[in-house]
């Protein structure tokens, strides 16, 4: 028995010292958790392709100071109960930086992350609790505090809808856009006639639509995932409940919303970032050849979290020096990621600009002022 | 207007829930146990339509035939592979079998299809026809009619066939149904298939209505099961009842709650339900959990 002790302690000491050596060779882990399965799974595909593209480009280079960034993927299934396991199960596996996508999961994570020190990225939250003041959270997406402003000031300046109904999706993403639209609207003298939330994953939108088709209104301000929207939206056409919709990027622009909305898609107006692919010629052409198809806001907001991490990894002794990475990050001005020029506020936010597309023969394209 | 429509809505929704809820009372009744996997069944039958009718071109009726046939052959695959092993077992391993198959079916359409929509192609989206104060498509006219036509059919079925008689005296009492003769297996395997088809009836409706994705199931079979207990386990016109009920209790609800809280509906009916009349509203007296 003793002997077997003193074995596996000798076991353990080797392992242990094993570990210690061989880290300067190591690869640099990064944790990412998305949601890889179930309704949200689209976004989750646009992200794995971006950071598969941004790893790819440094690891061709010689990686980070020498050393290869290796991604870890786990799935939230867009459930803040499941990003959270699955944080603690990137902990485990001592991952101290980690990416992340979709308000509720983000919102859940950001204080685990804080205290633990960690650094966390989304590239896709837009929900404004996810801004504390200088920590260890960061975003290279645009908050809702800067979409649902354009949304309501569009809708009542631009199109002159005065009354509206607020639709959004009953989770941290849609009631932080919800919020700031009905807020702005009714700042600008605006009258929102009924705000009505639906579940995440939800199919069934009939009585939704009966309850809001009797209140009237001018135009319908929506926010949610693609898959449910694309439902909504065919409902509504159904119903025979036609008016102008004014969503945004994260709410229409994706096959799994046309899939879903058919033809009642066309004429749908949404806030996007101001993405231009030629911002970044190396990363379209890179993304085009490996996934045949074009990338899109998604995929350089995943790509520009990955490579603005390395830039300050560059800098940092290790990536478990995270207060070094934390304080690197913010000094960082200017960056010139393939979703734009990025510099963070104190609360690790970044603002970009930002454009109206519209819906058009199934296509997203950039929307023109009708003559 | 709007009474008419939030009504029409809710029948929709009830036949939808009705045709898993009669399966999955059906199964329970003879087997005392809660098929997890039977919203599963019905997103295969709506996946088989599909290779049907958009991998292959055919038209989706016939689509909707082959997921029917396919829907029962999955059904007694799942009752050999899962329930028939464990017969003697406690009566929550055949519970847990049922949950690792419903996580089984997910993932293999999963890996097969992928976890991104798909839909039947139905052309261009149409605006509902307009009578007597309501607006209605024609596939949710279809959904009602064909949830009825397999009402009727298994109501026959149940009360007039040989086979019925069986169902019924093995769902009354397995053992003195066997010592009268009854092969109780056969009964079983004769359940599994027509549920799991009517079921797989059911997935390819909703998908006509909605979309197809690997998840699809889930939440209209939580649904079905609550109507079941709503209506009273082992009945069928309990299930439908149950169906219909909660149904319209979701949809007319929503007119005076937040829509947020449609799903939550449903929930509290079945927890009202469990708490006062646990038998449900058609249930028997001694609900024959104590075989």
């Amino acid at each position: 028995m003793k002997r077997t002790a003193f074995a596996l302690t000798l076991l353990l000491l080797l392992l242990a010292s094993g570990c210690v050596e061989e880290q300067g060779e190591q690869s640099i882990k990064i944790g990412v958790i998305e949601a890889l399965t179930g309704d949200g799974a689209q976004y989750g595909e646009w992200v794995r392709e971006g950071l598969t593209i941004a790893a790819d480009e440094i690891n061709e280079g010689g990686g980070i100071n020498g050393r290869k960034v290796e991604l870890v993927f786990e799935d939230h299934k867009a459930k803040p109960q499941e990003a959270v396991s699955a944080y603690q199960k990137l902990r485990f596996e001592n991952v101290s930086i980690v990416l992340m996508g979709w308000s509720s999961p983000s919102v859940a994570v950001s204080p685990l992350a804080n205290r633990d020190k960690v650094i966390l990225f989304t590239y896709s939250a837009t929900t404004p609790l996810y801004s504390t003041k200088d920590d260890f959270t960061f975003r290279t997406a645009v908050t809702a505090k800067q979409y649902a402003k354009e949304e309501a000031e569009f809708l009542f300046e631009r199109l002159g809808k005065k009354k509206v109904a607020a639709l959004y999706t009953n989770n941290d993403f849609g009631l932080g856009m919800k919020n700031v639209f009905v807020e702005t609207f009714e700042g600008l003298g605006g009258e929102v006639l009924i705000v009505e939330a639906f579940e995440q994953e939800s199919k069934d939108f009939r009585s939704l639509i009966t309850k809001v088709k009797a209140s009237d209104p001018e135009a319908i301000f929506l926010v949610g995932q693609l898959v449910e929207n694309g439902m909504l939206v065919k409902q509504m056409n159904e119903a025979d409940f036609d008016r102008q919709i004014v969503a945004d990027v994260y709410s229409v622009e994706g096959s799994d919303f046309l899939q879903g909305a058919g033809n009642a898609a066309e004429g749908i107006i949404y806030v996007a970032p101001f993405f231009e692919e030629n911002k970044k010629p190396g990363f379209a052409a890179r993304y085009r050849e490996k996934f045949g198809e074009s990338p899109n806001y998604m995929g350089a907001q995943a790509y520009d979290a990955v490579m603005i991490v390395a830039k300050a990894l560059q800098v940092c002794p290790s990536e478990f020096d995270t207060e070094c990475i934390k304080d690197e990050l913010f000094k960082i001005k200017g960056f010139e990621g393939a979703s734009g020029i990025l510099t963070f506020d104190e609360f690790g936010d970044v603002e970009k600009p930002v454009m109206f597309k519209t819906i058009k023969n199934g296509e997203f394209v950039s929307y023109e002022v009708p003559a | 207007m709007v009474w008419e429509q939030l009504v029409v809505n809710g029948i929709i929704a009830g036949s939808e829930y009705a045709l898993l809820a009669i399966g999955l009372t059906l199964i329970f009744g003879i087997l005392r146990l809660i098929h997890f996997a039977h919203g599963e069944v019905a997103m295969v039958g709506a996946y088989t339509a599909f290779v049907v009718s958009v991998i292959l071109g055919l038209p989706l009726w016939l689509g909707f035939v082959v997921a029917v046939v396919v829907g029962a052959l999955l059904g007694l695959a799942i009752n050999t592979a899962a329930f028939k092993p464990l017969r003697k077992q406690h009566i929550l391993m055949p519970l847990i079998a049922a949950i690792a198959m419903s996580i089984i079916l997910q993932n293999v359409i999963a890996l097969f299809f992928g976890n991104e929509i798909k839909t039947y192609s139905l052309g261009p989206v149409e605006k509902g026809i307009e009578m007597f104060g309501f607006i209605i498509t024609k596939t949710q006219i279809l959904i009602i009619f064909v949830a009825i036509a397999l009402m009727l059919l298994t109501w026959v079925l149940i009360k007039k066939t040989r086979i019925g008689q069986q169902v019924r005296a093995v769902a009354d009492n397995r053992h003195l149904a066997e010592s009268l003769g009854i092969n109780s297996e056969k009964v079983i395997t004769v359940t599994f298939a027509y549920g799991s088809a009517l079921a797989a009836a059911g997935g390819v409706l909703i998908a006509m209505e909605t979309n197809l994705e690997p998840m699809m199931g889930l939440m209209p079979n939580i649904k079905a099961f609550a109507a079941v207990i709503v209506g009273g386990v082992g009945s069928v016109p309990g299930a439908i009842l149950g169906s219909y009920f909660i149904g319209l209790a979701e949809n007319i609800g929503i007119w005076y709650l937040p829509s947020g809280y449609k799903d939550a509906i449903a929930f509290f009916i079945l927890v009202v339900f469990l708490l006062f009349r646990p038998r449900g509203i058609l249930g028997k007296k001694k609900e024959g959990l104590s075989q």
